[in-house]
């Protein structure tokens, strides 16, 4: 019994211990197949190398079918390699884990080295796209262009970039808001004078970051605030010598476009001019400039609302511009001071004629506007920006800027209009003749200091900002309204003359002080002091008999507004390795007050609001993160929802100020997840963000029975949601080597207004899906198709009943031909359907379709001629059908139409010897 | 009729162009699995006895100097076939100028691959010894150097072998079989370079031919002959003799070369 239970035992133990020290053992198969052909290769070696020292554990040669395989092989990471004569060598790595023992890698392509070499576009692939950082560089020599080909033709070709008509850019499906050349603004914000003008053999890297603010770039320490921004390197022979080009171009229905650009670049000096004339929208006419019009991050300030016009071009009606600029940077002491300098110059002038037609649902009925309206506007505008760098020693930085702006605007509208209800009677209708003219000058100072000290991650950043404003405005307003009253008419007629001024000093103070508490944790604190000292004058005067002019009390204002905040607050940031997580706390507190000096009333409110942020970043690597944010608000009333400039401009829609308006709070989750496989050219950008607002201000709005609306703004209970979601998906599929984009978006709102009376919840959302097909082969074509299909949700709870929701779909086509040698052949399609809702009974469909063909010539192939045709079928007739709040809108108006341009380009260029 | 016919040739032909153009494609590398590989031993003498000379015999190296050359060259040829391989020198009577040529200098080796054994004719000061054991095991560490030898390109792979003996071998996955000059193999193709910097000898690849011999029968001429001895009795016999038994640099030298 004894030796039973000892053998038993022994068994025991056996079964143990040979359990525990089996050690597990992997196979490896794969197969090795020609990157061109997709035939197997056979007696390619193939060689499994330890990863920590490549000593060469086991060596192998596919079969007849290409296939290969290891076995036995204990657990480690290892490279493979394949070799093959004449093919280029093939690595890898290879991690076993326990749950794969038998690895499988599948089809491996080698390259030919002949192929390599003869198609460059495959070397590209290896070589192209590089991450540093959170920077994707993309080498511009790999993707070859014909000569003088423009820096828009390029970024064309980068795998992740998209560009629409009007020359927007969208990287990894994001907006492009600003291009800067060798990380200087050039010509400010204006991506479009970058990318028409410049040539693509000028850049050696086209660089793709998130811009960062001035403050979270030196701190590290980041306040959310992000523009996606492109920046290009100019080749470093390319930095001594002269180039330009010059274009004249002449067209039918009296359209034209000139333009010349010229630049001298000495080393780290540039100097660049351009002036542009045309009324095609081609050239310059920047979609972004309008954001330097105002100071955007504030909107606690005055403002006339004498005009509507806000001085840029948007598709309606018909631009003229005379456009032109000055560019100025250099670098010298070792690059320790720099300056740069942009001047620019525009004249535009629009002339428009518009129908609109507008449904405002209410809660019983509903009431149809239909308006018809011309306008002619004009505006002049110099502004000057210079910013200087002074690097005072490896620890300190100070960066002056000034913005300066003067412009003259006028504006000169007519329109007529009536309302009718549902059973289509007449309600009001007017007629309205409105000219202004008013001139601005605004002045933006701004300094900064940025220590850093001894002690790493500590760090001090003082900024100072004053921005003065001043307008000078006079209008003249005729005005006659009709309103029917139960059948009968009351007229009321305005004519008015007006006019008034406004100022405007801001005095803004900041300072950041950062200091580290260990090897991986931060301590930010920040404070900062605005004060605001804004008066607003605009008095109308009737237009008595005998002309004389007699003061409308009603519509005249006089206010002197101040405000004064201060404002502190604290962040905790930890930085770890792989993750980043950062807390902080802001608390405002506010003061303001307005006086009216007309009726000697005023208004005093004390504000008290909060913001509390978020930060969480993960970095799998360096080409695969994820972000995730959380900010809250508290969102104060405007100062025009409290106590607006009382103005009689459109007697039919009158809004009203409520004192007793109180801050609301506001929640913004945003997330981002960025992956990027440089090899097989795969890229994942996935960006959204929901904002949901607690108890927030709606808009309360009150149609009487003549259609006259009166807006006032209230407190709800309730809450206000928008959120939208941006995924963008691209690979290269191998097999018929054509680039494969995706982008689904999501946007929706969902809010409370009130209509006369009644909480009316409107939903509205937004699903698009686009899907873009890209092929190209150098010198031969390249083709784009973009399908977009839409599906757009329209709901309001005040009319349950009553249906807009539609697809839609967009169809761009893009096709560049190059098979003849010197000649570029390029034409687009650009095809838009809309479905018909219950308001609009029609579909909405229309096709543009433009056509050039370029010849070069010359050796250098240094002039060319181009004969382009927009819009073929003359079907950009303007058109828009828009939702928002209560209101469905359908828009037609004059724009560009068909027209047939010759045009000649002269590019020229010059490398002069470097002086050194 | 004729024209039909001729037609149909010109068919033919096309048919047969294009399927002999598609092999070229997949597989236009010739891959080598036999043939003669031309090797040049070369030994810096000079470098050799300045190393492993007495300071007290400088005299010695002087007048070496003197009377021979710096590098000593001999050519060997490996035959190499999918399942062996044999390595002889081109002429087994070059004159014997110094101490190491009495050692092992000048093998036959037949090797095995399939087996991974080899058998060796080893000459130790006049005397003819027939070594056979399996193929020695080398723990190679690849590298990313290329290098072209006799026209094929090669990777750099090192080693230490005999536990301190630093080598580096360059080989080419074109010729499949892996071989090597000596005793050295053990990588993913032959081996068309061996180089010991610090022994100051080297083998390189000069030439190869396609042409084929018996290995066969060099196998069996090889094993009629001689006295047969193992690595154990190689070492006894380096261990008993009088002129390597002193430890000075010259008797290790020896001793590496008797052992390789």
């Amino acid at each position: 019994m004894k030796y039973v239970i000892v053998i038993l035992f022994y068994w025991g133990c056996m079964l143990f211990t040979s359990t525990a020290v089996a050690q597990k053992r992997f196979s490896i198969k794969g197969k090795v197949i020609d990157s061109l052909s997709y035939l197997p290769i056979s007696e390619v070696s193939v060689s499994l190398l330890t990863a920590k020292d490549s000593f060469l554990v086991d060596y192998n040669r596919t079969g007849m079918d290409g296939s290969f395989m290891f076995k036995e092989i204990p657990k480690n990471n290892y490279i493979i390699l394949i070799s093959f004569p004449d093919y280029a060598v093939y690595t890898n790595f290879l991690t076993c884990k326990d749950s794969f023992p038998n690895i499988d890698l599948n089809e491996i392509s080698i390259i030919q080295k002949k192929a390599l070499l003869e198609d460059v576009i495959v070397k590209s692939k290896i070589s192209s796209i590089k991450v540093k950082g959170d920077t994707l560089e993309y080498n511009a020599a790999t993707y070859k262009l014909h000569p003088n080909a423009t820096v828009e033709e390029l970024l064309e070709r980068l795998p992740g970039i998209q560009i629409d008509n009007n020359g927007q850019i969208k990287a990894q499906g994001i907006l492009v808001k600003k291009v800067l050349v060798d990380g200087e603004e050039f010509f400010g914000d204006d991506p479009t004078l970058v990318t028409k003008n410049l040539n693509a053999d000028l850049i050696d890297k086209v660089q793709i970051f998130d811009k960062k603010s001035d403050q979270a770039s030196f701190t590290g320490i980041d306040d959310g605030k992000k523009e996606r921004t492109i920046n290009l390197q100019i080749k470093k022979e390319k930095k001594n010598g002269y180039f330009g080009r010059i274009e004249f171009g002449g067209a039918t229905n009296q359209f034209y476009q000139n333009q010349a650009l010229f630049n001298l670049f000495s080393g780290p000096k540039k100097i660049s001019a351009y002036l542009t004339q045309s009324n095609t929208n081609i050239l310059g006419l920047g979609y972004q400039d309008k954001q330097k019009l105002g100071v955007t991050n504030d909107n606690n300030y005055l403002s006339n609302n004498l005009d509507k016009w806000n001085g840029t071009y948007e598709g309606i009606g018909r631009p003229k511009t005379i456009a032109g600029g000055v560019h100025y940077d250099d670098k010298w002491k070792d690059n320790k001071q720099s300056i740069s300098m942009n001047y620019k110059i525009g004249l535009l002038d629009v002339l428009s004629d518009q129908n609109l037609i507008q449904q405002n649902s209410l809660p019983s009925s509903i009431t149809v506007l239909n308006s018809w309206s011309t306008t002619n506007n004009h505006l002049f505008r110099q502004s000057l920006n210079a910013t200087y760098n002074l690097q005072i020693d490896s620890f300190s930085t100070i960066k002056i800027n000034l913005d300066g702006q003067l412009s003259d605007k006028t504006t000169n509208e007519t329109d007529s209009t009536f309302t009718i209800n549902g059973s289509s009677q007449l309600l009001n209708k007017a007629n309205t003749s409105y000219k202004t003219r008013s001139n601005g000058k605004s002045l933006n100072a701004d300094v900064i200091w940025q220590k850093k000290f001894r002690k790493p991650r500590r760090t001090l950043s003082i900024d100072f900002n004053t921005i003065q404003n001043g307008e000078n405005y006079t209008g003249y307003l005729n005005n006659s309204t009709v309103l029917l009253i139960d059948g009968f008419d009351s007229i009321q007629n305005i004519n008015q003359y007006k006019t008034g001024d406004y100022q405007s000093n801001r005095i803004n103070f900041k300072a950041y002080y950062t200091e580290p508490i260990s090897k991986t944790i931060s301590i930010m604190f920040d404070y900062s002091i605005n004060i605001l000292n804004d008066r607003l004058r605009l008095y109308s005067y009737n237009k008595g008999n005998n002309q004389l002019l007699q003061i409308d009390s009603v519509y005249s204002n006089y206010y002197t507004f101040n405000k004064f905040g201060h404002q502190g607050g604290m962040s905790l940031i930890f930085n770890e390795k792989k993750y980043r997580l950062q807390l902080s706390n802001d608390i405002k507190l506010y003061r303001f007050s307005q006086l009216n000096n007309f009726n000697a009333s005023s208004l005093k409110r004390y504000f008290f609001n909060w913001a509390p942020f978020l930060l969480y970043q993960y970095n799998f690597s360096s080409l695969k993160n994820f972000r995730l944010s959380y900010l809250g608000t508290t969102i104060q009333p405007t100062i025009q929802q409290l106590q607006p400039i009382s103005n009689n401009r459109d007697p039919l829609n009158i809004y009203l100020g409520n004192v007793n308006l109180t801050p609301f709070f506001k929640h913004t989750i945003t997330f981002a997840y960025f992956d990027l496989k440089p090899v097989s050219d795969r890229t994942i950008n996935i960006e959204g963000n929901y904002n949901i607002g607690v108890n927030p201000i709606a808009i309360n709005v009150i149609t009487d029975s003549t259609g006259k609306n009166t807006y006032i703004y209230s407190n709800i209970n309730g809450t206000d949601i928008n959120y939208n979601l941006t995924a963008f998906y691209e690979k290269q599929l191998k097999l018929l080597k054509i680039g494969l984009g995706t982008i689904l978006g999501i946007n929706g709102n969902n809010n409370t207004i009130i209509s006369n009376g009644f909480i009316n919840h409107i939903l509205s959302n937004n699903f698009n899906w686009a899907v873009i097909l890209s092929k190209q082969k150098t010198n031969k074509y390249r083709v784009q198709i973009n399908i977009t299909p839409q599906y757009n949700v329209n709901k309001s709870s005040l009319q349950s009943g009553f249906k807009n929701n539609y697809w839609g779909y967009t169809l761009l086509s893009d096709i560049s031909l190059y098979f003849i040698p010197k000649v570029l052949l390029h034409t687009n399609v650009n095809y838009t359907w809309q479905q018909k809702t219950e308001v609009f009974n029609t579909n909405l469909s229309r096709l543009i379709w433009n056509a050039d063909v370029t010849k070069r010539f010359f050796k250098k192939e240094n002039f060319s001629i181009k004969l382009s045709a927009n819009d073929i079928l003359n079907e950009n007739i303007g058109f828009s059908r828009t939702t928002s709040n209560n209101f469905i809108s359908q828009n037609s108006y004059n724009t560009i139409g068909r027209y047939f341009l010759l045009s000649a380009v002269w590019n020229f260029n010059r490398t002069l010897k470097s002086k050194e | 009729m004729f024209v039909y016919t001729n037609r149909r040739r010109i068919a033919l032909l096309y048919v047969l162009f294009i399927c002999t153009n598609i092999k070229a494609q997949s597989n236009n590398t010739i891959m080598i699995h036999k043939g003669t590989i031309r090797f040049e031993r070369r030994e810096n003498a000079y470098a050799i006895l300045e190393k492993v000379t007495p300071p007290a015999n400088n005299q010695y190296i002087e007048s070496y100097k003197a009377k021979n050359t710096q590098f000593n060259v001999a050519d060997f040829l490996l035959s190499f076939d999918d399942s062996s391989s044999y390595y002889r020198p081109v002429n087994p009577n070059y004159k014997r100028t110094t101490d190491l040529d009495n050692a092992a200098s000048y093998n036959e080796i037949y090797t095995s691959q399939r087996e991974r054994t080899f058998i060796a004719k080893k000459n130790l000061w006049g005397q003819n010894f027939l070594e056979s054991d399996s193929c020695r095991k080398i723990n190679w560490r690849v590298t990313d150097e290329i290098k072209n030898i006799a026209g094929f390109l090669c990777r750099r792979a090192n080693a230490l072998i005999m536990d301190s003996i630093y080598i580096v071998a360059f080989y080419c996955v074109q010729i499949v079989p892996s071989i090597g000059p000596e005793s050295f193999t053990g990588l993913p193709g032959a081996i068309l370079g061996i180089y010991m910097p610090h022994e100051h000898i080297s083998w390189e690849a000069k030439s190869l031919s396609l042409e084929t011999v018996n290995i066969s029968t060099y196998k069996s001429s090889l094993l009629s002959s001689e006295t047969k001895i193992n690595k154990q009795g190689l070492e006894k016999i380096i261990t008993s003799s009088n002129s390597l038994n002193n430890s000075g640099p010259m008797s290790n030298l020896l001793k590496i070369l008797i052992l390789l």
